[in-house]
């Protein structure tokens, strides 16, 4: 049995993450997905939001927990690595109310962009709501 | 022959040529070690982009696939090349190699009667583009002046290649670009882009040599888990219609960046030899220089002689 996954968070232009982990949470096209170990093979689009990887508990330390904000990309889960190829990411830590504020202009930008009632609208429509809904978790 | 206020003028209008030529070395070697690092930085995107592409290929079969930006739209009458260059010249033959690398590829296409269509980004090979190939030049874009950009520009571009292959404007497209081996080689390459070539995904053409091996060694993983297919989220379509354009994306932008650190590696070897040439040339008129003024002395004090004798 595997206990481990081995984990890289790579944008165009770095890699942002690299290590062995116990869990990754990251937000699919079609919902919320927690990858363990042994996870089978799947291929996602990413929705914009959090993505939390989970250290592996040792004697020592709990488990921590590392959140990102991820945009853009899509992610690869084999038995035993994941690797998410975003167009940005922001480790939470720095990722302020502005910086979200910034995003919500950019995907209404690119909302408007797109054509009216394709598949590609809705989609759009959905990322701003996506967006919105992580204020409140950054004005505390 | 040249009076010695002549020689003094070459020597001093060489002397600064040299200046520049060294500094334009200087500069272009600070400018090499961003790039460079620019390049190492993006290739893990790039990389695993490739590699991901390659595994569902390996279990799928790309080519069965009903996407036609992988595999055609079985046609291949018209060809797009897309011409990679720099905006600066006094970079050696770095313009050029890439200019002749893609005037034979068109001119193999228009032999076989095919229509070439050229897109030229950097105006350094649209100058000598324009010249070989008049009338079949599509379009010209400029690199952008601010360098993070770079992504973003690439992107645009292969919105506008998603397009144009949408509008049926053509039907393959070939990147042109110069591959950074070192500072001192610089690898003209062409690439399919559209449809996607399997053959260069299998990374023979010019791909470094670990590349290759990663690529069996994924074979071999492919194999192990042969019984357990990709599931896509949220469906195969629409993830390869996700993928395949931003693979394209990828592709020039790691074209361009390749692109941007052969330019200066090709600058500082041309400034380099440029320096060393103006050294070379500066030693010898300093020679004519010398000689002629000693030529003049003893010339001036025969005179003062042969007058003191006549007396």
């Amino acid at each position: 049995m595997i206990k481990t996954l081995d984990f890289e968070l790579i944008l165009p232009g770095e890699r942002l993450f690299s290590g062995s982990v116990a869990r990754v949470i990251v937000l699919g096209e079609d919902g919320e997905f927690t990858i363990l170990p042994g996870h089978s093979l799947l291929v996602s689009l990413l929705r914009p939001g959090l993505l939390s990887v989970e250290f592996i508990e040792t004697d020592k330390s709990e488990g921590m927990v590392h959140r990102f904000f991820v945009r853009g990309g899509f992610f690869e889960a084999r038995p035993d690595k994941v690797v998410i190829l975003a167009e940005q990411a922001v480790p939470l830590e720095y990722f302020s109310p502005s910086l979200l504020e910034e995003e919500i202009i950019r995907a209404e930008r690119e909302k408007e962009a797109t054509a009216d009632g394709g598949d590609d609208k809705s989609l759009a429509w959905r990322h701003v709501e996506d967006l919105k809904r992580l204020r409140p978790l950054l004005s505390h | 022959m040249s009076s010695l206020k002549d020689l003094r003028t070459r020597i001093s209008s060489v002397t600064s040529t040299r200046k520049i030529t060294r500094a334009m070395q200087m500069v272009s070697a600070a400018k090499l070690r961003r790039a460079q690092s620019e390049v190492e930085s993006a290739r893990p995107y790039a990389d695993n982009m490739s590699l991901i592409l390659r595994r569902l290929a390996c279990e799928t079969g790309l080519c069965g696939l009903d996407h036609p930006l992988a595999g055609g739209r079985g046609a291949d009458q018209v060809h797009l090349l897309l011409v990679c260059t720099s905006e600066r010249g006094l970079c050696g033959a770095f313009n050029s190699n890439i200019v002749r690398l893609a005037s034979r590829h068109a001119n193999r296409l228009l032999l076989e009667g095919k229509t070439v269509k050229i897109l030229c980004v950097g105006k350094r090979g649209l100058e000598q583009l324009v010249r070989l190939f008049p009338g079949k030049i599509m379009d010209n874009v400029s690199m952008p002046a601010v360098d993070g950009s770079v992504f973003d520009f690439a992107s645009l571009l292969s919105n506008r290649l998603s397009s144009l292959f949408d509008e049926g404007r053509f039907d393959v497209c070939t990147l042109f670009f110069s591959y950074f081996h070192s500072v001192i080689s610089q690898v003209p390459t062409a690439r399919q882009l559209i449809p996607l070539s399997l053959e260069d995904k299998k990374g023979e053409s010019f791909e470094k040599e670990d590349g290759s091996t990663s690529f069996l060694s994924d074979r071999g993983l492919a194999r192990t888990h042969a019984a357990s297919i990709y599931s896509y989220e949220p469906g195969e379509s629409e993830v390869f219609s996700f993928l395949l354009p931003r693979n394209i994306g990828v592709q020039i932008f790691m074209a361009l960046l390749e692109n941007a650190a052969s330019e200066q590696g090709a600058r500082m070897t041309a400034m380099d030899n440029a320096t060393r040439n103006a050294g070379d040339m500066l030693d010898k008129l300093r020679l004519k220089y010398n000689r002629q003024r000693q030529a003049k002395i003893t010339t001036e004090l025969i005179e003062v002689v042969s007058g003191a004798e006549a007396l």
